[in-house]
């Protein structure tokens, strides 16, 4: 069974960048449109091996969704921020919350996808 | 300042997805009236200090940077998607600029419009507005923001920005 890849972002565009670099790989694609969506996605997909969430998105931001996600569960799916932030202080917000990983966009598929291997492993 | 950061920033964009972009000479703003447009605009938030960065781009451009295939019943829909990618990006990266001269913001959500040859007009004074080639094609950048006084950069080492397609793991 491949592993589960959830991926976080209000564009669809970027949702489908990063679901055929990694469905060509091999993973498994959940996507969703905002951070309430992804804290749905989240829990319907406890299996899930690895999440990608944009930061500036409507309703809810995803370092406020990782917080949150953080509270209710702290074995949490790990996550990668994809964004265009870039400031060391969003980073090390990130890094206390939990994240495993940052990429500033526009991201480059084959790292996108190293950076996926190395924290979700290998994708079955 | 801010112009030159401005255009530096709708420059480097275009260059990172391999498109040449050239600055043109004030006043050369007008679009031809026969080219529908899209522009997107997005929100500055900082301190008591509010503005926005907008654009306003020839339909072909957006069409031509979509990273995803089209899909002739979607294209409408996926250029939008993608002009509100863009103007993201595009702020995500004068934001991490900014950041040098520590000068911090929020970034809002963006919103997308079209029609033909849209005017963005800002209060007298007030305003950066910009226009430039891009393959052959137009794109004028808007941004509805000031400084105060004389900002110069950091140049002690502490500010730290990661630069586009970094990754970092940890």
């Amino acid at each position: 069974m491949a592993k589960t890849v959830i991926v976080i972002d209000d564009s669809q565009t970027v949702r489908r960048q990063v679901r055929m670099v990694l469905a060509d790989a091999g993973y498994d694609v959940v996507e969703a449109s905002d951070g309430h969506d992804g804290a749905k996605q989240i829990s319907l997909n406890a299996h899930a091996s690895l999440a990608i969430c944009d930061i500036n998105m409507p309703l809810v931001n995803g370092l406020d969704l990782l917080e949150k996600v953080g509270a209710q569960n702290p074995s949490h799916v790990p996550f990668i921020m994809l964004t265009t932030e870039g400031s060391s202080e969003l980073i090390e917000r990130a890094v206390t919350l939990g994240a495993k990983g940052w990429i500033v966009k526009p991201f480059k598929p084959d790292m996108l996808l190293a950076a996926v291997r190395k924290l979700a492993g290998a994708p079955t | 300042m801010l112009r030159g950061i401005f255009s530096d920033v709708v420059q480097e964009f275009f260059f990172s997805y391999g498109l040449d972009c050239a600055p043109r000479a004030d006043g050369e703003l007008e679009a031809s009236e026969a080219d529908t447009e899209l522009g997107s605009m997005i929100a500055i938030r900082g301190g008591d200090r509010h503005g926005s960065l907008a654009f306003v781009a020839s339909m072909g451009l957006v069409a031509s940077m979509l990273p995803v295939s089209t899909q002739a019943e979607l294209l409408e829909m996926q250029q939008r998607d993608w002009c509100l990618e863009m103007a993201n990006q595009l702020l995500g990266r004068l934001k991490n600029k900014l950041a040098a001269y520590e000068l911090a913001f929020d970034i809002g959500s963006p919103v997308c419009f079209s029609g033909k040859c849209i005017r963005l007009v800002f209060q007298p004074g007030a305003g950066v507005a910009l226009s430039f080639t891009v393959a052959s094609q137009h794109f004028r950048g808007y941004l509805d923001w000031s400084i105060e006084g004389d900002a110069s950069p950091v140049t002690s080492g502490r500010i730290r920005i990661a630069a586009e397609g970094e990754i970092y793991l940890f």
